[in-house]
């Protein structure tokens, strides 16, 4: 009978190869905000200028967290956890409280799922919808912009959007259902390539718009680059600048999430880490820099000129996306392909971000609970899909941006400046320098040592109680908050609240179940 | 465009190209090893 219940653990996921990581890394780093927030957040924080605490963010704060969570995540996998509370616990086992910080870094990817997928749903949709009459249509009327707010709001499970968010839904799960190296991989080398090169085509066609019909005179790139690239200064003396930059990169390289301390739980022990994470951080600058700031801004510009722009780039990111620059794909030739290409480009850097917001929540039940694949991938499934409902039916009322601030950016900052204190200074920098640079294909500049241990913590506890001193108060009183909203985001305050114990509970759950189970306590490989 | 803008741009490609050169290089040449 005793043999009936001896748990054997479950062989782990792998990578097939090298590239297969960084493409898996790089995709889930690039999403929507490489197109569609960066362009608008240089804009508004003073063109060229920005770029400056931008790259000083990517230097200090980016690439050193990125190669914390490469080396934290490959450390804790050879102890059979990909996930950061059993990836904190291996890195300090004397403390069995530490795991619990942990938990940060398995709400903050399931919480943006919750509204990233059905916000990536739309693209699948439009991607149709480039293809109708119904939509050349709106066009032709100028009516695109009501056509995306009837079609964002969904009024019954069977309007158009909910079905597109169906079919959204179900694909993530399918891919995670193959795995890491059949599904995420697979999607991964494939979604990449087509997506830098869609990119690339969609920066040359705007690079090269050639004359205005209207008006048989070229359009003006040169200075719709200058909108984007032409500095101001004195926006350099404003801390809120930096804040936005500081922002922008966790929100773009997808560090501080939990999702690539995942990712590369699933590496060996003498695989590269130095190398991988800065190339899958370079090429997403490629993405979001030079292709994300090619695209969207100089067309809108060389379209609308200088009146309009202040006012399109007030209009948030999803006006930029889904009304401006359908309106401006229509106005040049083959204008359906173009619109088609928009959106299906959009649509891959969606995809290949959302399945990696999901890896976490399985990874933790395959590992901490030895459940199947087919378990892990039902029960995560079946709580996401009853999670994601508010944010369809109560888009309108404040529940999406709720959540996009707490799961989208607070809770990246907090598990950010978690990890680089676990590493720097709970595992030890001395300790951490050598596991970066096992198997490693270059050497890391002696400076980051002093970056990480001390630059990377301090600029993160400055962002955060700088916000805290700013923002206190708003948070409170909900001043910033419609009257008619806050019901709603009371609710998704609570439910947040609700999902980050439950998740910590799982996680209470596990350990004991691991006590009684001792032959799923792995040890690292050797 | 003004100067400082087409500089800042400029460079800015130009850190981001030679980033992504060195480390795609190091990793094929590693392969090919």
């Amino acid at each position: 009978m005793a043999a009936k219940n001896i748990v054997k653990p479950r062989v782990r996921d792998s990578w097939g190869s090298k590239l297969g990581i960084i493409l898996a890394v790089a995709g889930s780093a690039i999403g929507l905000g490489n197109f569609l927030r960066f362009p608008v957040q240089a804009v508004s924080n003073g063109g060229g200028a920005f770029m400056i605490p931008y790259f000083v963010a990517l230097l200090i704060v980016g690439i050193p967290l990125m190669w914390v969570e490469w080396t934290a995540g490959r450390y804790g996998g050879g102890f059979g956890h990909s996930t950061a509370p059993g990836i904190f616990h291996s890195m300090h086992e004397k403390n069995r409280f530490i795991k619990y910080f942990g938990v940060v870094g398995m709400f903050g990817p399931i919480a943006i799922f919750l509204y990233y997928c059905y916000i990536e749903s739309w693209l699948l949709g439009y991607m149709f919808y480039s293809l109708t009459p119904q939509y050349a249509g709106a066009l032709a009327a100028g009516n695109v912009g009501k056509f995306f707010e009837d079609y964002i709001t969904v009024k019954s499970v069977l309007s158009p959007a909910y079905l597109f968010f169906l079919a959204t839904f179900s694909l993530n799960f399918l891919i995670l259902y193959f795995g890491v190296r059949k599904g995420i991989e697979g999607v991964a080398k494939i979604a990449m390539p087509l997506l830098l090169i869609l990119g690339v085509i969609m920066a040359a066609r705007v690079l090269t718009l050639g004359l205005d019909p209207a008006v048989k005179t070229p359009f003006k790139i040169s200075e719709g680059l200058g909108f984007m690239w032409n500095p101001d200064f004195s926006k350099l003396l404003d801390a809120k600048v930096w804040l936005a930059a500081a922002g922008q990169i966790f929100f773009t390289l997808s560090v501080g999430m939990g999702v690539i301390i995942t990712y590369s739980s699933y590496l060996k022990k003498e695989d590269d880490v130095a190398l991988s994470g800065l190339t899958s951080a370079g090429t997403n600058e490629f993405a979001e820099v030079i292709l994300g700031g090619s695209i969207i801004i100089p067309a809108a510009f060389a379209f609308f000129g200088p009146d309009k722009m202040v006012e399109i780039a007030k209009g948030g990111t999803f006006g930029l996306g889904f009304v401006t620059m359908p309106m401006i794909l229509d106005k040049i030739p083959l204008s359906t392909v173009f619109a088609f290409c928009w959106f299906l480009l959009l649509f891959l850097a969606g995809l290949t971000s959302s399945i990696s917001m999901l890896q976490p929540a399985i990874a933790f039940f395959e590992d901490e609970f030895n459940a199947t694949k087919k378990k892990a991938v039902g029960i995560i499934g079946a709580s996401a899909f009853i999670l994601c409902q508010p944010a369809i039916f109560l888009i309108s009322k404040g529940v999406v941006d709720e959540l996009d601030f707490w799961a989208g950016t607070f809770a990246l900052i907090v598990f950010g400046l978690f990890e680089v204190i676990m590493f720097g200074w709970v595992f030890g920098i001395d300790k951490a320098w050598d596991e970066v640079h096992k198997g490693a294909q270059m050497r890391i500049p002696g400076i980051y040592k002093f970056i990480i241990k001390y630059i990377t913590p301090a600029f993160l506890i400055a962002i955060l109680a700088g916000w805290f001193i700013q923002n206190w108060q708003n948070l409170v009183t909900m001043d910033n908050v419609p009257a008619a909203n806050r019901p709603y985001v009371f609710w998704t305050r609570a439910g947040m609240i609700i999902l980050f114990g439950v998740l910590a509970l799982l996680v209470n759950r596990a350990w004991k179940k691991r006590k009684q189970n001792p032959v799923l306590i792995r040890r690292k490989k050797k | 465009m003004t100067t400082a803008g087409t500089v800042l741009m400029i460079t800015a490609w130009c850190a981001i190209i030679l980033l992504c050169g060195y480390c795609f290089y190091r990793l094929f040449r590693e392969k090919r090893k």
